[in-house]
């Protein structure tokens, strides 16, 4: 039974970890070439939300006040319907699974800790 | 006909294990789905939830306990004794027993299995061979349990934006403690209540049940 849980849940299955890194990157690379309708389709409807909500304006205007750093992943986590991917020398990414695939739920997270969640930019 | 009248006990408790477990499958991902939309996620199908490690988690948590209920039970009614119960051994009857009382080597019979004949390690292990598969089954879901529960653990500190933890790690939470504890409770108290309600209760037709008339004093007897 412990291998039978091993290969249907416990680690995350390799097509979500490549799924998850697309959409990180697809986001940070997006607000890198000032795509921000590009950017916005990477994000769940509750970070949309949240981000219209706070900046006031558009997403995909919205979205380019984000602080933002890094832009490759370095590692990748996926646990059941939720996922991190932490950047190379810069935040850590949240995502959560969709009904339009995998989709970013906090951006631009700095410092998690095992008690205390981190600070991020935007989150829904 | 007869070979379900012969088997009724293990195919009664088959189907309800079956109903059930399909049970769980349906309420749980109604629970999963709800908890989904609380925190702004979407819903999963039912064929996705029963893939998750929550689902894995719940079945194996249970399957644990009960399967240690059973380790703990055969294993200690071989050496512990409760005066007045079914559910215990005669009084002057604690321990393994002798081979002749337990038709082991020489004292087998043309009926008895041919492991109980044989000796050396066949004998050993087929003497042993219902608490090693117990044990086997608990240790394995304990395991199941542990790795499930890690990743909807992680799970949850994603969801939160919180840091996640190594299986080790989880090993020593409070999380997976909780979880075990509440299970192996109810296991243990259940055994302890069966052990000493059939001393003063009865059930007529049972073989969980002393004699209906049989004394309060009277051990090791069945209905």
């Amino acid at each position: 039974m412990a291998f039978a849980v091993l290969a249907l849940t416990g680690c995350g299955r390799s097509g979500d970890r490549a799924s998850v890194r697309t959409a990180a990157e697809g986001f940070y690379a997006a607000v890198g070439d000032h795509d921000g309708a590009r950017a916005c389709g990477w994000l769940s409807a509750g970070a949309r939300q949240a981000l219209e909500k706070d900046e006031s304006a558009p997403c995909a205007r919205a979205v380019e006040h984000l602080q933002l750093s890094g832009r490759r992943a370095r590692h990748v986590d996926v646990y059941s319907t939720e996922a991190a991917v932490a950047l190379r020398g810069g935040d850590t990414v949240y995502l959560e699974s969709t009904s339009h695939g995998w989709r970013i739920s906090a951006v631009g997270c700095r410092a998690p800790a095992y008690d205390k969640p981190a600070d991020c930019e935007l989150q829904s | 006909m007869r070979f379900v009248r012969d088997n009724s006990l293990s195919i009664f408790f088959l189907a309800i294990f079956l109903a059930s477990l399909a049970g769980q499958a349906i309420a749980g991902h109604g629970a999963f789905n709800h908890d989904q939309l609380l925190h702004h996620g979407d819903a999963i199908s039912l064929g996705r939830y029963l893939t998750t490690s929550e689902f894995a988690a719940d079945v194996a948590e249970n399957w644990q306990s009960e399967y240690l209920q059973f380790t703990l039970y055969i294993v200690g009614t071989v050496w512990l004794l409760q005066r007045g119960s079914p559910e215990s051994k005669p009084l002057d009857q604690a321990g393994r027993e002798s081979d002749e009382d337990q038709k082991v080597g020489a004292h087998a019979d043309a009926r008895s299995p041919r492991w109980a004949r044989t000796g050396g390690l066949r004998t050993a292990l087929y003497e042993n061979s219902l608490l090693i598969v117990m044990t086997t089954i608990w240790l394995g879901s304990w395991l199941a349990q542990s790795i499930a529960g890690a990743s909807g653990y992680n799970a949850d500190q994603l969801d939160h934006q919180a840091a996640t933890v190594s299986w080790l790690d989880y090993l020593g939470s409070s999380d997976f403690w909780s979880r075990t504890l509440q299970n192996w409770q109810s296991e243990f108290l259940a055994v302890g209540s069966m052990a000493i309600l059939s001393v003063y209760l009865r059930q007529r037709g049972s073989p969980e049940s002393k004699p209906v008339g049989a004394p309060h004093d009277a051990t090791g007897v069945e209905g």
